[in-house]
């Protein structure tokens, strides 16, 4: 028997058939004795399957399901999709990791940058400034020291940042190359006044004015370009000491 | 006219949807008013599916701690009792996979039993004893059946679930519903042929 015949028939069997084409394969299932024995088949199939819906009662309690959940701990999750809102935290890690990136930058150039030298003939003594003087510290490579001769005067030290020295132990001969921005202050002679009125309290008793860092070759670039060049002129100095710093 | 319109809104409230909406903010009782509501449904189907009361029942229990577990899970375009069936299914399936030797082995002749002593008719214990062994013929058949087979005539000739719940449930569409049911009638029938057509 075909599969689309019997399909037929289980669906007569089963009642999903319109009556037009029930009575109609009604009619035909009469002359045909094996279709006439599927179809009683499914039809007792049928009623069979009808009585099997018979069941005993449960015994189930709400308390058993009561129990049951509470058992598990099982709370019913919240509505709102918590998915969303862990994509949050991405762009925002993000963000922080970008100011941290240009932060360190900011500080690792910093710390690369030009340094004061205040010498004497036992010890160097190094002190670092950030700001106030204008050098570029980009081209530092480690052999050399580049100042940038810019017109501005304004970039200088002020007392305050010079190193805080006990005049007890203080070294007769400690030298200073850079300018400080006081009027009482002579940079021809390196000194100052013995009674100036904005010395700061580690007084230098006897200031000596003598090339500081020697070994480091300085650089000065002008704004001025080269007319074959086109660059910028540079002047390498033996020392610093004939550098002005800060205008 | 206050009073048609209270009762619309008890109505609307008393909706598996509204009860369902109850239970995800945590009124539990909106919970056990669904599962007051839809316990016997989804024991019946359970026992159909297991042979067993006691499965059966450790079913309706899994299947509602999980229903409840998942409450956010449900949308509201189907209907509550589909879900819920659609539950029940793949807890069977899961059930039947674990313990199918014995299912196999001791239930059959335990509900064989069962049925001699519980069903019939008294008056007439020649036809009982015939409609009995005939059962138990369609029992050991129906449950000899592959899953999806067992399950789709479950829900369509014992259940008598309509194509499109069935659709939902099983998770296909209409006409694959229907399709479904032919091929396990189909398959049902050639399991008990051999052992109805012995008498005929």
């Amino acid at each position: 028997m075909k599969g689309k015949f019997e399909d037929k028939l289980a669906k007569l069997a089963f009642g999903e058939l319109n009556s037009d084409e029930a009575a109609r394969l009604e009619r035909e299932v009469q002359s045909d004795p094996e279709a006439l024995r599927t179809l009683s088949m499914y039809k007792d199939m049928r009623s069979g399957l009808r009585s099997l819906s018979d069941i005993p009662e449960d015994q189930f309690s709400k308390e058993r399901l009561r129990d049951a959940i509470l058992t598990q701990g099982l709370k019913p999750v919240p509505t709102r999709p918590v998915s969303n809102r862990t994509w949050l935290w991405m762009p925002a890690a993000a963000c922080a990791l970008g100011f941290a990136l240009m932060y360190g930058q900011g500080m690792f150039r910093h710390s690369a940058g030009p340094k004061l030298v205040i010498n004497s003939d036992q010890a160097g003594l190094h002190s670092t400034i950030k700001s106030p003087i204008e050098f570029d510290p980009k081209p530092t490579d480690g052999s050399k020291l580049v100042a940038v001769n810019t017109p501005k005067p304004s970039a200088s030290l002020t007392k305050d940042m010079l190193p805080k020295v006990d005049p007890d132990e203080v070294d007769p001969r400690i030298l200073v190359s850079v300018p400080i921005n006081d009027d009482s202050y002579d940079p021809d002679l390196g000194k100052m006044p013995e009674n100036g009125p904005s010395a700061p309290s580690g007084t230098l008793a006897s200031i000596e004015h003598k090339p500081a860092a020697t070994s480091v070759p300085i650089v000065l670039i002008d704004q001025d370009t080269d007319q074959q060049t086109g660059a910028c002129k540079a002047t390498e100095v033996g020392s610093s000491s004939n550098v002005l710093v800060g205008g | 006219m206050g009073y048609d319109a209270s009762l619309s809104g008890r109505m609307e409230l008393d909706t598996d949807v509204a009860l369902v909406k109850k239970a995800r903010d945590g009124d539990f009782r909106a919970f056990e008013q669904l599962f007051d509501r839809h316990r016997n449904l989804v024991y019946r189907f359970a026992y159909q599916m297991t042979s067993r009361r006691d499965d059966a029942e450790d079913i309706v229990q899994e299947a509602f701690v999980r229903a409840y577990q998942n409450l956010h899970r449900y949308r509201d375009e189907a209907k509550f009792t589909t879900w819920l069936l659609r539950i029940v299914t793949n807890l069977c399936t899961d059930q039947a996979r674990m313990s199918q030797r014995r299912l196999a082995l001791e239930q059959q002749e335990a509900a064989g039993a069962l049925d001699w002593m519980t069903s019939g008719d008294v008056e007439d214990p020649v036809k009982n004893l015939e409609e009995d062994r005939r059962k138990v013929v369609l029992r050991k058949a129906l449950n000899a059946l592959p899953m999806h087979h067992k399950s789709v005539i479950i829900l369509r000739d014992i259940e008598e679930r309509e194509y499109p719940d069935m659709a939902s449930i099983l998770g296909c569409t209409v006409g694959g519903a229907k399709l479904r049911v032919l091929r396990a009638r189909r398959a049902l029938k050639e399991r008990i042929a051999p052992l109805l057509g012995e008498d005929r």
